[in-house]
């Protein structure tokens, strides 16, 4: 069982704060959405969380132990992976060696490494792109590739920035099932997604978060009607005519 | 994945075998100079190749580290009495351990910073060893002559032990360097050069590994120092840290092709023969046409074929399978 704390979080990019004092928690077998407008700062929260900005403030504690400000290895190490808004994959290597490198962080033999790239590949359903070079494939594979090379490193909590977006419906329904399954096995997972269709089947909980403040928090059903969260996407208008 | 171990080993054996006849025609002094120079380079690009090619930290400055072992192992013989053996093991040591120190703060460098960084490196040791009184400051170290034997590292009647001291390193690198193609540190090495970021996300600690690479090059590179420091028995800031030597060091690599173990090595036997011979035909008159046949030779191999000539050859492989494919589709049809 296994459980990330964020407490009171905020990142100033000089005069803009970027994340102001926010606080969520996410356990094992648990899918969080995270959502909010263009900029509200639902990148930067992961950037921080995974050691890639440094915070300014606040504390993030993985199993009771801080992860706050600590290097993205060492937290990569301890178990919490995540994908990159815009992918990001190792251009010049094959989808196989892309998944070899996340998988090296528990295999240290390259055959162990490979066997376990292998079973993440075959997860996200590229295996046949295995020997490909990742410069050449298609979007939306190299998104897949790069959740299997977060797979690989055995994550306990799995942080996804926009991973579905500019997927398909049909390859929507892959993503969510595989979400799906993560969780089931027992990852904790924080999504974020502009697609709604896409995340409110599948979150057990939502955050909306809008300029860097944390705006509202419940169950997906609760979080389409909430006024603030309308307002936030669709301007004041449309909130109150939510409301007669 | 078996069958192409053994390919490998193969060529392996082939290419040493190569390395071993050689000799048979290369008769003349000059002709044994100019192998030397080539099994020389060849690991010097090699060592470069784990650096730059591997991790991808572009070295402009590698005559720092080359120069270091040389003085390392030469101050050791002339002040101390130490075998030359011993010298270039300390040689090795020694600037992987400087390698380590410096490789710190220039980590942090990224691209061109660090290859910018690297020709400062290179300039700034020539001048502490230009003033530097107890290592002889500008005239340098001569080494005194003893009996030539492998004992004393020293062949006075034949340069042909050089050459076959220079491939056995040559091939302990080849050695090295194939294992670590197909090991943990290979992969983190390739992945810190594709993206730094990607890899530290997959939990690279991408400052270990930067310095093991730049150590790991560093030390081959001191040790090859100490090599021409043996074969040319005396050591002068201007000869061992000359900036060509970086340059050359770095052409030779991507001539040949970095980022694969074979490239240096085709680079060097290609580039070093044509680098001695003009120099020897025009040059030492001064005027520097060697030089500039041989730059106009990089610039046009850079503009046509950038990724060496392990790239072209890649190319004109795929091209001729692709063709042989057609054929035998073309083939299939008629029948
Ligand atoms: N490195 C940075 N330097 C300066 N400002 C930044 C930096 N990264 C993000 N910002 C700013 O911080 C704010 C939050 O950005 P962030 O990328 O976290 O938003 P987001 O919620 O992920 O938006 P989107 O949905 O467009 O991805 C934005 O105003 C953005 O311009
Ligand atoms: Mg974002």
């Amino acid at each position: 069982m296994s459980e990330l704390v964020v407490k009171g979080l905020t990142k100033k990019f000089g005069g803009l704060i970027a994340v102001n004092d926010v606080s969520f928690s996410v356990k094992s077998g648990e899918i969080l959405g995270l959502i909010g407008p263009n900029g509200a700062g639902k990148t930067t929260v992961f950037n921080c969380l995974t050691g890639f900005l440094k915070a300014d403030g606040g504390s993030v504690e993985f199993n009771g132990r801080s992860i706050y400000n600590c290097s993205p290895n060492a937290i990569c190490a301890l178990g919490v992976a995540r994908t990159f808004q815009v992918v990001q994959v190792l251009q010049g290597m094959s989808a196989l060696e892309n998944v070899m490198v996340g998988a090296y962080l528990r295999h240290s033999r390259t055959a162990a490494s490979r066997r376990r790239a292998l079973e993440a590949l075959e997860r996200v359903g590229m295996s046949r792109f295995a020997d490909m070079r990742a410069v050449n494939l298609t979007l939306p594979a190299k998104k897949r590739l790069e959740v299997a090379m977060c797979l690989a490193t055995d994550p306990q909590v799995l942080m996804l920035d926009e991973s579905m977006a500019g997927l398909t419906p049909t390859e929507i329904h892959d993503a969510s099932s595989m979400i799906c399954e993560l969780r089931d096995a027992g990852m904790a997972l924080i999504v974020v997604e502009h697609v709604m269709e896409a995340i409110m089947p599948i979150a057990d909980r939502v955050m909306v978060l809008d300029s860097g403040i944390k705006i509202a928090e419940g169950l997906p059903a609760e979080i389409v009607r909430d006024p603030r969260v309308v307002s936030a996407y669709l301007g004041d208008k449309y909130a109150k005519r939510v409301k007669c | 994945m078996q069958r192409d171990d053994i390919r490998n080993l193969a060529m392996l054996v082939a290419f040493a075998i190569i390395g071993l006849l050689f000799p048979i025609v290369a008769t003349t002094r000059f002709s044994q100079h100019i192998l030397v120079m080539v099994v020389l380079y060849a690991v010097l690009g090699e060592a470069w190749n784990i650096m730059a090619g591997y991790a991808g930290m572009v070295s402009i400055g590698q005559a720092a580290f080359f120069g270091l072992g040389a003085y390392v192992s030469s101050v050791l013989s002339v002040k101390y009495g130490v075998s030359p053996w011993l010298g270039m093991l300390c040689a090795g040591l020694a600037t992987a351990a400087f390698a380590t120190v410096i490789g710190l703060p220039f980590s942090r460098l990224r691209g061109r910073y660090f290859a910018i960084g690297t020709i400062a490196l290179g300039q700034m040791i020539k001048v502490v060893f230009e003033n530097w009184q107890w290592v002889g400051a500008a005239t340098g170290l001569m080494i005194p002559l003893a009996n030539q034997g492998f004992a004393s590292f020293q062949f006075h009647a034949s340069k042909l032990p050089y050459y076959y001291t220079g491939l056995a390193l040559l091939l302990l690198t080849l050695a090295f360097m194939y294992i670590m193609e197909r090991s943990k540190m290979g992969y983190y090495f390739k992945a810190i050069r594709e993206n730094e970021d990607v890899a530290s996300g997959l939990g690279v600690n991408r400052t270990a590994y930067k310095l093991i690479a730049i150590a790991v090059s560093a030390g081959i590179t001191g040790m090859c120092g100490t090599f021409l420091a043996q074969y040319s028995l005396y050591v002068e800031p201007e000869y061992m840290f000359n900036h060509s030597i970086s340059v050359t060091i770095a052409l030779v690599a991507v001539f040949g092709g970095s980022g694969n173990i074979i490239g240096p090595v085709l680079g060097s036997a290609i580039l070093m023969p044509i680098s001695e011979l003009t120099r020897a035909w025009l040059g030492s008159s001064g005027t520097g046409i060697d030089l500039m046949i041989y730059g106009a030779f990089i610039v046009l191999m850079c503009v046509y074929e950038p990724e060496g000539l392990v790239g072209m050859a890649r190319r004109i492989g795929a091209s001729i399978k692709a063709q042989r494919e057609r054929r035998g589709a073309a083939r299939c049809q008629n029948s």
